[in-house]
């Protein structure tokens, strides 16, 4: 039976990745540091009252640095960010993917079965590099072990780990375990059948192999709350049965609270198939890239939060983390705006509980600097409403 | 494709219309003028989404536009969808080809003498796993043989944007031998 844990309303929390810190990439990289580097690392370490940062500051000095000396950055900049989203004032916070590569690299390039195949497009002008699952899926060793005992010994607030989810893997993926072409002669009907067979075979695969494996070694070192990343969930409408089926696969059976993020998506297209996603017990969203600046809190006012009625009307009635933070946008939402957001929400659910209030995705596109503005502001914003709604 | 996926609240097919006049068609000149002899426009809004029965009229419109005394080829190319549904109204629309992805249409659908040319999408621009030169001959020729367009392409179903560059060179090759064997066949 999957855990719910207990939250107060309005709960407060990051989504996934923030920026990492121009001094973690370029000693990471082996690139030479600057002036600048060591003043960015100095600032935030007095700004967030990082303890010791002086020996960051030490440390950075002494390039070139070892395997081990790098590691030990990476974990610098897991708990700045850890502090950055503690001084920010979040309830829940996590240390926004500063020890992986990215969510999708990280994963696949700790598991069996995947080789790389090369740069492709994303999106505009960002490319990742894309790989083949080519054998049997394994999972070579649990990959986020480390990050996530780790963060237990320097995180104060609660800590909810993000996964990358099993249907996003697949969907970023090549297939080639069975190399055959299709040949085109071949009615198209049966060779579509025969693809969306390979493809269901493939995504629960990843589920069962790879991402499930993961979140059992997390809750053995007593991870409650997994959030199971799921960007790709709404690129194939005709396969939102199978993101759902791969979530279930996962999740199933596991003691721990399961979420999940989508973003950036017609979400009305999810309906009515997570009606079927009743261990997931709360859904972060993005709302805000959708949404009017304005303030209000009514229907009129709030044009991107509409689809959120039918989260609201699921059977099984999980969260909604609210997404009020334009991640797309160096714009600062006001404190007065947030409020108005989370009160319609409120509003439309008729239960604060059911409300946690969220960036619309990962932060990593923004600076910290604007970052954690936009966080302070988030949680001052929670403040009024809660006064508002006198919680 | 720009028209409906355009963030408007104006009519869509005065948009697409409006697009053909003033952006594509000087586009297109100033490329003929370049020394392009096709143009090729891809359109996977049609394919993946559809096109409801009133709008085949302006989009008739803006390919007139676009195609009125063009000193070059014009294509229509349907991708990342089943065309089928699609051939008999495509095959009357105002260019020299129609773009068909044969990844997602049966080619037995597409019937048989074309009287425009065939832009057959042969070639997976979405999957890693590289054709063989025997099947891309043998479509070929069946196309050739059964449909009978008036000028036969042999290209990638989508863009290639997809795929990493190593692996689109490899297809584009396996394309190209394709081509030069059917050319073979067809010559002697």
């Amino acid at each position: 039976m999957n855990e719910i844990v207990a939250h107060k309303p309005l709960l407060t929390h990051e989504v996934g990745s923030l920026d990492k810190p121009g001094w973690r990439v370029k000693a990471y990289a082996g690139k030479p540091l600057d002036a600048k580097d060591l003043e960015e690392a100095r600032a935030w370490g007095e700004r967030l009252q990082v303890p010791e940062y002086e020996r960051l500051l030490d440390l950075l000095r002494h390039a070139p640095f070892d395997k081990e000396q790098k590691a030990e950055l990476q974990r610098w900049s897991s708990l700045y960010a850890v502090r950055l989203e503690e001084s920010a004032g979040l309830d829940v916070v996590y240390d926004g993917e500063q020890q992986r590569t990215e969510m999708y690299d990280w994963a696949v390039s700790h598991t069996n079965g995947f080789e790389r195949r090369g740069s492709v497009r994303a999106f505009d002008n960002k490319y990742y590099t894309k790989e083949a699952v080519v054998g049997p899926i394994s999972l070579r060793s649990p990959f986020h072990n480390a990050e996530f005992s780790y963060l237990v010994s320097v995180a104060e607030a609660e800590l909810k780990i993000p996964v990358t989810g099993a249907y996003t893997i697949a969907d970023w993926s090549f297939d080639e375990r069975n190399r055959a072409p299709e040949n085109l002669l071949q009615p198209a009907a049966e060779r579509a059948r025969q693809r969306h067979a390979a493809r269901r075979d493939f995504v629960l695969e990843v589920a069962r192999n790879m991402i499930r494996p993961n979140l059992e070694a997390l809750i053995a070192l007593g991870a409650r709350w997994i959030q199971v990343d799921e960007p790709g969930a709404s690129t194939e409408a005709d396969e939102l049965d199978l993101f759902v089926d791969s979530f279930n696969a996962s999740v199933e059976g596991l003691n721990a609270m399961f979420s999940t993020h989508l973003c950036f998506s017609d979400y009305n297209l999810f309906f009515p198939a997570i009606e079927r996603m009743e261990h997931c017990r709360q859904f972060a969203v993005g709302f805000a890239n959708y949404d009017s600046r304005e303030l209000g809190a009514s229907d009129a006012d709030r044009p991107g939060y509409q689809v959120i009625k039918k989260f609201r009307d699921l059977p099984y009635k999980p969260a909604l983390g609210l997404g009020v933070l334009d991640i797309h946008s160096d714009f600062i939402e006001s404190p007065e705006l947030v409020r108005d957001r989370v009160l319609y929400a409120v509003k439309v659910f008729g239960d604060p509980a059911r409300i946690h209030v969220t960036p619309d995705c990962g932060l990593r596109t923004r600076s910290w600097k604007v970052a954690y503005e936009k966080l302070r502001n988030m949680t001052a914003g929670v403040e009024l409403a809660r006064r508002e709604l006198q919680l | 494709m720009f028209s409906r996926a355009a963030h408007t609240d104006q009519d869509r097919n005065r948009l697409m219309v409006g697009l053909a006049e003033q952006v594509l068609r000087p586009a297109i000149d100033a490329a003929v003028r370049a020394g392009s002899e096709m143009i090729h426009l891809e359109d996977p809004w049609l394919g993946y989404v559809g096109i409801t029965r009133e709008d085949w009229a302006p989009l008739t419109d803006a390919l007139t536009i676009l195609h009125r005394d063009l000193k070059a080829t014009l294509a229509f190319h349907v991708y990342f969808g089943d065309a089928a549904p699609h051939i008999g109204q495509l095959l009357q629309l105002p260019v020299d080809a129609i773009g068909v992805d044969l990844v997602q249409t049966d080619v037995k659908a597409l019937g048989s003498g074309w009287n425009k040319g065939l832009v057959a999408g042969v070639i997976n621009g979405r999957s890693s796993i590289l054709e063989s030169p025997k099947d891309l001959v043998d479509v070929a020729r069946y196309l050739a043989d059964t449909v009978r367009p008036r000028n036969l392409y042999l290209s990638s179903n989508s863009e290639l944007g997809y795929l990493p560059t190593v692996v689109a060179e490899q297809k584009v090759q396996r394309l190209g031998d394709a081509a030069r064997k059917v050319k073979e066949l067809v010559s002697v």
